[in-house]
C-alpha cells in the first residue's frame, strides 16, 4: 500500500465522519425551526428579521455540504466551506462569551439561553469541538482525493497539480 | 500520463475540462435539492402543533401575563425580578396601577426580563421569572410577582434560593405545590422565559422598569422622586383614554 493509497482511505473516513457530524448539525436545526430560531436569537447578534434567515438558512448550508461529503463531490469545495463554516461558528461563540451571555451553542440542535453555572468549561468545549471538526476539513482541504467517491468517479481526482494525493507526485513504495 | 504528444495532452484537457463542469453541475444540483427540501420540512415543522406547551397557561401568544378584564389602555410593564428599581416601581407606582386594574380602567401585560442574571454572575432571574411561570399556570401569576417582589434582597445579587421560590408559592397560596415544586425543579418554562428575554430585547427595552402605555414608552427620566414617576405615567393614561 502506498502513501497516496493510504491517504485516500484516510480521507474517505475523514469525509464520512464530517458528513456524519455536518448531516447530524443542519438536520437536528431544520427539523426543530422554533428552536433553532431561539438558538440563533439568544446570540443577540442579528436583528430579528436577519435572525430568521439564519436559522433556516444556516442548516441547509450544513445538510449540503454533509450531502457533498458523503457523496465524496466536490470535497475540497465542502472542506472549505466547513472550515469557513467553523470559524464563523468559534467567532460567534467566542463573541457570546466575551458579551458575558450564557447560552448554549445550539450546534446540534437545542440552543438559547441557560443557567450560567459552567459557563466557561462549556463555551471551550464548543469551541474545542469545533476546532477538532476544523482540523479533519483542512486534512480534506491538503487531501481531498478519497476512495469511494464521485469525484473520483467523475475522474476529477486524478488531475495532474488538481490533488496532493496524486499518485504521479507521491507515489512511494512502502 | 507521464510524458504525452500534444494531441493527446489536448484530449486530456478537454476530457477534465468536461469532468470539471460535470461536477459543478452535481454540485449546484445537490444545493438545489437540499435547499428546495430543506425549506420544504422547515416550513412544515415551523408552526408547532402545540405552540402553547411551553408556556404557561392563559399566556398571550407572545408569552406576556395578562392581567384584569379591561380592555385599554393597555400597560406593557417589563421587570425583571432581580432589579431594585422595579422593587422601588412596586412598592410605590403598583398600587396605584393595581386599583385601576381591580377598578377595570386599565389592563397590564407583564414581561418578565432575565437579562440581570448576565450582569449580576447568577442565574436568579432566569429560575425566578421561570417559579412565575409556574404560578401562572395555577392562575397565581400576579399574586406571586408581587410576594416575590416584597422579599426581593436588600443587595442586590443575593437572588433568590429554590427554596425561597417554593416558600413564596406556599405562602400566596398555590392550590398545587407538588406540581409547583416540580415545575421549578424541571425548569419547565425556561423556554418561556428565554422568549420573553428575546421578545423584550426586540421591543427595543433595555432596561427594567419600562412601561408602555398603549405601545407608546412612558419617559419619567425628567422626574427624581416616585411621586414624580407616578404623575408621569397617570398623565400617559390619561392621554390614552
Amino acid at each position: 500500500m502506498t502513501n497516496a493509497d493510504r491517504n485516500q482511505w484516510i480521507s474517505t473516513v475523514v469525509r464520512v465522519v464530517l458528513a456524519g457530524i455536518m448531516l447530524w448539525a443542519g438536520l437536528a436545526k431544520l427539523l426543530e425551526p422554533e428552536q433553532a430560531l431561539r438558538a440563533v436569537q439568544a446570540y443577540r447578534i442579528f436583528p430579528p428579521s436577519i435572525d430568521d434567515i439564519v436559522a433556516v438558512g444556516l442548516p441547509i448550508v450544513e445538510v449540503a455540504v454533509g450531502v457533498l461529503l458523503l457523496l465524496g463531490l466536490g470535497t475540497r469545495f465542502a472542506a472549505w466551506v466547513t472550515t469557513g463554516l467553523m470559524i464563523l461558528f468559534i467567532a460567534g461563540v467566542a463573541s457570546a462569551w466575551i458579551r458575558g451571555l450564557s447560552i448554549d451553542c445550539g450546534c446540534f440542535g437545542g440552543g438559547g439561553d441557560v443557567p450560567s453555572a459552567g459557563r466557561a468549561g462549556r463555551y471551550l468545549t464548543e469551541i474545542g469541538r469545533d476546532l477538532v471538526f476544523m482540523a479533519l476539513a483542512i486534512w480534506l482541504i491538503r487531501f481531498p482525493s478519497s476512495r469511494l467517491s464521485l469525484d473520483r468517479l467523475t475522474g476529477i481526482a486524478v488531475e495532474i497539480g488538481e490533488d496532493d494525493n496524486n499518485p504521479d507526485e507521491t507515489d512511494e513504495s512502502s | 500520463m507521464t510524458k504525452q504528444d500534444p494531441k493527446k495532452a489536448r484530449q486530456v484537457a478537454t476530457q477534465q475540462a468536461a469532468s470539471r463542469r460535470t461536477r459543478t453541475i452535481m454540485i449546484v444540483a445537490v444545493f438545489a435539492v437540499v435547499i428546495i427540501a430543506g425549506v420544504a420540512v422547515w416550513a412544515a415543522k415551523r408552526t408547532p402543533s402545540n405552540p402553547s406547551a411551553s408556556m404557561p397557561a392563559g399566556v398571550n401568544s407572545d408569552g406576556g401575563v395578562p392581567v384584569g378584564t379591561a380592555t385599554s389602555p393597555v400597560l406593557d410593564v417589563y421587570e425583571d425580578f432581580q432589579c431594585p428599581i422595579c422593587k422601588g416601581f412596586e412598592d410605590n407606582i403598583a398600587p396605584v396601577l393595581d386599583q385601576m386594574v381591580e377598578a377595570g380602567q386599565i389592563k397590564e401585560i407583564y414581561h418578565v426580563m432575565s437579562f440581570l442574571d448576565i450582569n449580576l454572575s447568577n442565574d436568579s432571574s432566569k429560575r425566578a421569572a421561570n417559579a412565575a411561570g409556574c404560578a401562572q399556570d395555577q392562575g397565581m401569576f400576579f399574586e406571586y410577582h408581587n410576594e416575590v417582589f416584597a422579599n426581593q434582597p436588600a443587595t442586590e445579587g443575593v437572588g433568590y434560593t429554590d427554596d425561597q421560590l417554593i416558600q413564596f408559592a406556599e405562602t400566596v397560596g398555590i392550590p398545587d405545590m407538588t406540581r409547583f415544586k416540580q415545575c421549578v425543579a424541571d425548569d419547565t418554562f425556561g423556554n418561556w422565559v428565554t422568549q420573553m428575554e428575546i421578545n423584550s430585547e426586540n421591543s427595543q427595552v433595555t432596561g427594567t422598569p419600562t412601561l408602555f402605555v398603549n405601545g407608546k414608552v412612558v419617559d419619567w427620566s425628567q422626574a427624581s422622586t416616585w411621586n414624580g414617576v407616578l404623575t408621569a405615567v397617570q398623565e400617559a393614561i390619561t392621554a390614552a383614554q
